[in-house]
């Protein structure tokens, strides 16, 4: 082949390469969502979405959805954007940083979003959210957290709470019932560990699993302000409290006692779940986000649904907290603040979390959804129905650590926690390394303006 | 002015996009970077400060330090082994070089994944052969153990690269003349003496410049390492590339991500620095 | 010492078996990863070393549907533009470097070679907001410049000693033809050292190809390079073997099926060049 040939090869591949980034209209195969944009007419507003809902069902939830606001606004072009969820987090901030944000986006509330709010990534939403009462479709216990220095940044979509699932069939057996207390909670587990079953199913291969267990324990034994005082790098809190080591020690005792499944660390949430579905472990603690799940999907057996039940989280007797919070956190939407697609933007917001739609999204998803009203006997299973109602008549519900830690902080935490697994680090240390990276962080705080 | 003219298009496009930016990355590591923040502030060592007392970085310090020692000391001796033994231009030989190449073609994500699936811990087919052959369940976690998990993966590094210094050590056995091997098989020297008489002193230079490559590219390791393991379980496999990456990416610490590509940095001229010393010592000698 | 015929037979024999086994562990995995793309969901885990019985394309459907085969198409696109540029610059650097004297040609040399030894971790941050500032953040031709520039050092290394093996007759007699310094370079030089351009081409092709990091960071839309993109792709179906190990499939083969077309010129190009520097 002679060299000019060659070269007027390049020439057509840089042709092509230039068009194939921003236009596919002649693609032969019609490209899947998410990989490539779908392209409509020219002249419509284009609204970049960014969600994280990749799996199923959520995923054909939200382009159904997607297909009938289409369908009723012909003038915005719609993308949705799929990320992992556990790549979002640093794909966001990437796209953020790099000034090519989607104009919605999904945020974590908490810390998570107060750093978009410090840097002026994000739109102040409090006078849309006054328009038409559109901030008066939210559960309330769902609204806080997206709330920062008295202003609302973002919108809540669904709630996640976390709880013990337990084998209805495996507890009967031995005459057990639902612990009330942890103290009992480890009575249980230790009827199954002298049978040789391993009674708690973790996965903590995503480093987040594990801090559920002592994020619970935080709140019970130091109580709900004084914890969300310390996890704030604006406040004064260093996590002084004797109870943030009780707790440690305390979830270091399960595992010294190998009530966690084995190798949890190595453990993928597939996996976890299967313990659960084959009926290998008795407990496992997940949320919202797994219920539909368990219930009825390709990774479980046919009717599992009614082989397990919850029970609420443990209470610790003379702990400072509220013993009757429950734990989770919405997650939800927020606007990038340098969009060209402002009202277009919020046109897509609204239809998201209208009525209508939102009762959709629990039918397909089986997530409680923070939209009044949405949860109810037509849409629900008793399972979601019961989570919601729990909800409604909790006196709060107190966030996970991961979210509302700076950054920097979470991952040091996450990662020294899970050390306590194998025993390779006490809970002194895990202690002291949150504390330091929390100093560290709070240091910095001060500097910015 | 002619020579000029055709090295700048070269000399432009590597000062514009690979010079400066390496001189900003480095000057970054001086700095507290946060573009979500919008924050750019001067801090001087502090980066350096706060990683040098990060006990995940001095992990990954020493397992980098690790893989050097483990990579040359599996792959050169192999690839030695390789290259004597295929030197020849039978048919056999060159469809084996071929072989011990082919890792090398495929993108290093691609041999993460698949020695993550071969290599699981519950359902891989290394625990099933294994399993196969002792006739009873055989379930090591392999990568997800943190006793085992970063020889795996260092393992998996010898299989991808050790086909490639095969044919750095070939181009250097082919240089040396056919004839001093003649005569020593007429003097009955075995294979085994002609490899450690002739091959392996003549092959002298040719092993320092290999052994360089081998320090260096085990200083960069990223791709393997973050698809298999992402530095973990708990931090055992953590090395300066995944921990740069979670620096910068994970925790938004940019500056001291930057100060971490410093220290690969400052490690990979001092193996520049150590060969050269000694291929003068060996220039020296002979 | 002389050996007896039969025992030396038996130490062929017995380094062959050797090798034999060695090159079984070379191949294998790609092997097994290439059966087992082509069973059915379960019988991965539960029949590793079974023949896919009976063997489906489903798991290659699950990849497609995924966007590879769009990446796959990303990848060729812009290892084809790179590759090309990297021999043009190169190429254009290396008659200068080999052939031409003038003033600065060694320290010019050394700083072009310097950075090879730069690890592409050094320059990620810096790229990632200078690209963000120009408005090209996600973009592919955010790689572009970087990827040609980490290509030249090796590339000038590699076609100056090609370059510099042309007989100095040829080009004595060029110029007394009246050639001038760029029709010689077209004209003479390129075509005579075209196994050094095409060795170069392979070598930095394939680096970009796979070249994983620079592309994780900048390329954050859905615009992916199939390192990424594959990445990815285990990411979301990591609990499907059969889907992942079709999309290693998707991207591995290929490019071994081109090495395997192409190795004599690989291996002889690196036997000739790339040592003896």
């Amino acid at each position: 082949m002679g060299l000019t040939k060659l070269l007027a090869l390049g020439c057509a591949a840089a042709a092509c390469v230039l068009a194939s980034t921003d236009c596919r209209r002649s693609a032969p195969v019609s490209p899947p969502a998410g990989a490539v944009p779908v392209a409509t007419g020219s002249g419509a507003t284009v609204v970049r979405f960014g969600s994280v809902w990749v799996n199923e069902p959520r995923k054909s939830t939200l382009e159904k959805v997607a297909a009938e606001f289409r369908a009723q606004h012909p003038e915005i072009d719609l993308r949705i954007e799929y990320t992992q969820p556990d790549d979002y987090k640093a794909a966001i901030r990437t796209a953020v940083a790099g000034g090519d944000a989607p104009d919605v986006f999904f945020v974590w509330p908490g810390e998570w979003l107060r750093k978009f709010v410090r840097g002026r990534q994000v739109l102040d939403l409090t006078d849309e959210l006054a328009k038409d009462d559109w901030g008066g479709r939210f559960i309330p216990n769902a609204k806080p957290l997206f709330e920062y220095r008295g202003r609302a940044w973002g919108v809540p979509m669904l709630m996640q709470c976390a709880y013990f699932l337990y084998n209805k069939g495996m507890f009967a057996e031995r005459g057990l019932a639902p612990p009330k207390t942890w103290d009992e909670l480890l009575e249980v587990c230790e009827t199954f560990k002298r049978e040789g079953i391993s009674p708690i199913g973790l996965s903590n291969k995503d480093k987040w699993p594990l801090h559920h267990y002592v994020s619970i324990l935080w709140q019970r034994i130091v109580g709900e302000d004084r914890v969300l005082d310390d996890y704030d790098t604006e406040s004064e809190g260093a996590f002084s409290d004797p109870g943030y080591l009780d707790a440690l020690r305390m979830v270091r005792l399960f595992a010294d006692r190998g009530y966690f499944s084995e190798n949890a660390n190595g453990t993928s949430r597939e996996t976890f779940r299967q313990l659960f579905a084959s009926e290998r472990v008795p407990i496992i603690m997940t949320g919202t986000w797994d219920l539909g799940v368990l219930q009825k999907s390709d990774e479980v057996p046919e009717g599992f649904g009614d082989k397990w039940d919850m029970f609420p989280l443990p209470e610790v007797p003379g702990g400072r907290g509220s013993q009757a919070y429950m734990m989770g956190a919405p997650d939800g939407y927020a606007v990038w603040a340098d969009t060209k697609s402002r009202d277009a933007a919020l046109t897509w917001l609204r239809f998201l979390t209208s009525p209508d739609v939102a009762q959709q999204l629990v039918s397909g998803l089986q997530e409680l959804v923070c939209v009044k009203g949405a949860v109810n006997e037509q849409t629900a299973g008793d399972k979601l129905l019961r989570y919601a109602t729990d909800l409604e008549a909790a006196p709060g519900v107190t966030p996970w650590a991961d979210i509302m830690l700076e950054s920097s902080v979470r991952e040091a935490y996450l990662d020294s926690l899970s050390g306590t697994l194998d025993g390779t680090v006490s809970p002194e240390d895990v202690l002291t390394t949150l504390r330091n990276a929390h100093a560290k962080a709070r240091a910095e705080t001060g500097t910015e303006s | 002015m002619v020579p000029y003219v055709f090295v700048a298009p070269a000399l432009l496009v590597f000062i514009a996009f690979a010079l400066i930016p390496i001189v900003l990355g480095l000057c970054a590591a001086a700095f507290r970077i946060d573009p979500v923040l919008r924050v750019c502030e001067y801090v001087g060592a502090r980066n350096f400060a706060t990683i040098a007392s990060d006990t995940p970085f001095r992990i990954a310090l020493r397992n980098n330090l690790l893989w050097v020692v483990l990579s040359i000391g599996v792959q050169i001796p192999v690839a030695l082994l390789l290259a004597a033994a295929l030197a020849d231009q039978s048919r056999f030989s060159r469809v084996m070089r071929t072989v011990f190449f082919s890792p090398l073609v495929i993108p290093g994500v691609a041999i993460g994944i698949m020695f993550s699936i071969v290599l699981d811990g519950q359902l891989g087919a290394l625990n099933a052969a294994l399993s196969w052959i002792q006739g009873h369940q055989v379930a090591v976690g392999w990568i997800a153990d943190r006793r085992w998990a970063l020889f795996c993966l260092i393992g998996v590094a010898c299989w991808q690269y050790t086909g490639f210094h095969m044919m750095v050590l070939l181009a250097g056995i082919q240089d040396i003349p056919v004839e001093l091997y003649e005569a020593a098989e007429i003097d009955g020297a075995g294979w085994w003496q002609r490899l450690a008489r002739i091959t392996l002193p003549l092959l002298r230079r040719v092993l320092l410049a290999d052994m360089l490559l081998v320090a260096i590219g085990s200083v960069k390791v990223f791709d393997i390492v973050q698809v298999m393991t992402q530095g973990g379980p708990n931090n055992a496999t953590e090395v300066l590339g995944t921990y740069m990456y979670s620096q910068a990416f994970m925790s938004e610490r940019m500056g001291s991500g930057a100060a971490v590509a410093v220290v690969m940095l400052g490690v990979t001229l001092a193996f520049a620095l150590i060969h050269s010393r000694l291929a003068r010592l060996e220039a020296g000698a002979s | 010492m002389t050996r007896s015929r039969p025992a030396q037979m038996l130490r062929v024999v017995a380094l062959r078996a050797l090798l034999v086994a060695l090159a079984a562990i070379a191949a294998g995995p790609v092997v097994w990863a290439a059966f087992g793309s082509l069973k059915q969901g379960r019988d991965i885990t539960t029949r590793p070393f079974a023949l896919p019985r009976p063997p489906t394309l489903r798991n290659y459907g699950t990849a497609v549907e995924a966007g590879l085969l769009w990446q796959w198409l990303h990848s060729v696109l812009l290892t084809s533009v790179c590759v090309l540029l990297v021999l043009l610059l190169a190429s254009l650097a290396s008659y200068a470097f080999s052939r031409l004297s003038f003033r600065g040609r060694a320290p010019l040399r050394t700083l072009l070679l310097s950075g090879m030894m730069v690890p592409v971790h050094a320059v990620l941050i810096p790229l990632f907001v200078a690209a963000g500032r120009m408005g090209l953040a996600g973009s592919p031709i955010s790689l572009v410049g970087p990827y040609v520039a980490f290509s030249l050092p090796l590339s000038v290394l590699l076609l100056t000693t090609y370059f510099a093996e042309v007989p100095r007759e040829i080009e004595d007699a060029a110029r007394l033809d009246g050639c001038s310094d760029l029709r010689f370079w077209w004209h003479v030089l390129i075509p005579m050292a075209r196994n050094g351009l095409i060795t170069v081409g392979i070598l930095q092709g394939v680096w970009i190809w796979n070249e994983y990091p620079m592309a994780l960071v900048m390329l954050t839309r859905s615009w992916k390079t199939l390192p990424v993109g594959l990445a990815a792709f285990k990411g979301q179906y990591h609990a499907d073997w059969g889907a992942v190990l079709a999309g290693l499939v998707i991207v591995a083969v290929p490019l071994l099926a081109l090495f395997f077309a192409f190795q004599r010129w690989i291996v002889r190009g690196m036997t000739a060049g790339a040592v003896k520097s």
